[in-house]
């Protein structure tokens, strides 16, 4: 698929809040289908990010195209391909449960009611109840059933799984899953919950700061950073040449993070190799108060 | 299109739930309070009047109006966008105007019979262009009302898009400016005309205005007026950056 009907891309976009670069020439590209991570800490620039996605914040500068159309010139192409649920609830606490799925059905063109209706039944919602009369994990589970019944070509959700206990966070999974093998559509999902949503991922993408850090298959980024771990002299001569994330020394024994793939012929006697999980390269990646070489 | 139905059919839920309420309360405060009902004339010999106080109704209609974070943050969940969001609010306020506009008349219908029955008779009010039912003319007196609900409703909606854009502290500013005006400015103002001596031709030639009032063509200045401020509701809302 060429770059240009790529279903979403988005090219040096650019948003400050005063003097708070919120992001920064982000770029990205989302040319197939695919359930897409995005990771970083608090305040770097995800739900920004996903905002101006949306279309529901404008940026300074930069574009967004879905489906090769400018989202700022064709406003209705993201309304009538995309289905955002953020964190915050912007649903109105009067009405019942019940009557918001039925205004999301006329609004959404392909939203399925038997999605809706299994979905309810798997996590127990309660439809009769008013919506600010659910709790905050109930309210979430209201968004990801929104969000999957919508349908949507672009579904994203900012914080999905926030005050869902551990059982309805793996149901919601197993249902975000089911939802792409029985209709293949472009997904992206923020959370801080990294290693327990790193298998549903294509690809993860890491934001620290406004900008981006890595878009690449959680494979790839799994095989791009090493630990190793020796005594000092030794871990110093074999880290020469190489970039290194962070490093801890206790006595005379040292570990450091490396950046690079490692291959067999690469390992040295007397030195220890490790892989990271990918929570700990986010964490290397995005945590300046840890120890730098 | 049905993007823009189901903004419409989610603005006529949350107003009309808002508007039963207050006819509710309406209703029932004017069937306990019967002597609300009737009005005594100090002009005129006659015993007195039921009148109908529902044109109210108009500030009431103003106030929800305001009401804007609410359905826009949810509307725009719903991928509906600006514009579709804007022309809902838009048939709502046009749909409320009609709807009032009726029920306005209605109660004339209602209370003129009644007075018909119980021997009263219909006092004009000396303020006749708030509530003209001195107008002869019921569809006259229904497109005075309808314009009237339109130009207030789409300034709260102007109002409520400032806000939400500006934030809490322009509705500060604004509410304290707006009541600063009649405990404030309005009596310095009276004050610096009765200083220049003009306070007496000033009165006179309002006075002159009120006997010359005319419907119709109040009824043109306001719809002219609300396709204004419409217009610049619009304009606020076409780029509103969610909050």
């Amino acid at each position: 698929m060429s770059q240009s009907n790529a279903i979403l891309e988005v090219k040096d976009l650019c948003k400050s809040y005063g003097a708070i670069q919120a992001v920064q020439d982000v770029s990205l590209s989302f040319p197939e289908n695919g359930i897409y991570g995005l990771y970083g800490r608090n305040g770097a620039g995800k739900t920004t990010l996903l905002d101006i996605i949306s279309s529901r914040l404008y940026a300074d500068r930069g574009s967004v195209s879905c489906f090769g159309k400018d989202i700022s010139i064709h406003p209705d192409v993201m309304a009538m391909h995309c289905c955002y649920m953020p964190e915050k609830h912007y649903f109105p606490g009067s009405l019942k449960v019940k009557y918001l799925f039925s205004l999301a059905q006329s609004s959404f063109p392909r939203y399925c009611v038997d999605i809706e209706e299994r979905l309810c039944r798997i996590f127990n919602l309660n439809t009769g109840q008013n919506y600010k009369q659910l709790s905050r994990g109930y309210q979430s589970i209201f968004r990801i059933v929104l969000g999957l019944a919508a349908n949507a070509p672009i579904t994203m959700f900012d914080e999905p799984v926030l005050g869902l206990d551990a059982v309805a966070r793996d149901r919601f999974y197993q249902e975000l899953i089911k939802a792409y093998s029985e209709n293949p559509r472009l997904f992206i999902l923020s959370t801080h919950l990294i290693e327990e949503s790193a298998d549903l991922f294509n690809e993860a993408i890491i934001i620290d700061q406004g900008q981006i850090l890595r878009q690449a298959p959680v494979e790839e980024l799994l095989a791009s950073a090493f630990y190793v771990c020796g005594q000092t002299a030794r871990v110093d001569a074999f880290t020469e040449k190489y970039t290194t994330l962070g490093s801890r020394t206790i006595g005379d024994l040292k570990n450091v993070v490396v950046e690079g793939s490692l291959s067999t012929k690469d390992r040295i006697p007397g030195l220890s190799f490790s892989p990271l999980t990918i929570q700990k390269l986010f964490i290397h990646l995005t945590d300046s108060d840890i120890e730098q070489e | 299109m049905y993007k823009l139905y189901t903004g419409i059919k989610y603005k006529m839920r949350i107003q009309w739930n808002m508007a039963a309420w207050y006819l509710g309360i309406y209703v029932l405060t004017m069937l306990l309070v019967s002597t609300a009902l009737i009005k005594t004339s100090v002009i005129t010999e006659h015993d007195g009047s039921l009148i109908y106080r529902i044109w109210g109704s108009v500030v009431f209609l103003f106030a929800i109006s305001i009401r804007f974070k609410e359905d826009f943050d949810f509307m725009l969940a719903l991928s509906i966008t600006r514009q579709n969001i804007f022309l809902a609010q838009l048939c709502t306020i046009l749909g409320f105007s009609g709807i009032f506009s009726g029920l306005i008349l209605l109660e004339r219908i209602i209370v003129d019979y009644s007075n018909q029955v119980l021997g009263y008779h219909n006092i004009s009010d000396p303020l006749h262009f708030w509530a003209p039912y001195s107008c002869g003319n019921l569809f006259l007196q229904f497109i005075y009302f309808f314009t009237l609900i339109f130009c207030c409703s789409a300034a709260g909606l102007l109002l409520g898009g400032i806000f939400y854009r500006f934030g809490k502290k322009c509705t500060l500013i604004f509410w304290l400016i707006f009541s600063a005006m009649p405990m404030l400015l309005a009596p310095v103002y009276l004050w610096a005309l009765h200083q220049q001596g003009r306070l007496t031709s000033v009165m006179t030639d309002l006075g002159t205005m009120l006997k010359n009032f005319d419907v119709l063509t109040a009824s043109a200045t306001m719809l002219i007026a609300a396709t204004v401020i419409s217009i610049a509701a619009w304009l606020n809302t076409r780029r509103l950056p969610q909050r």
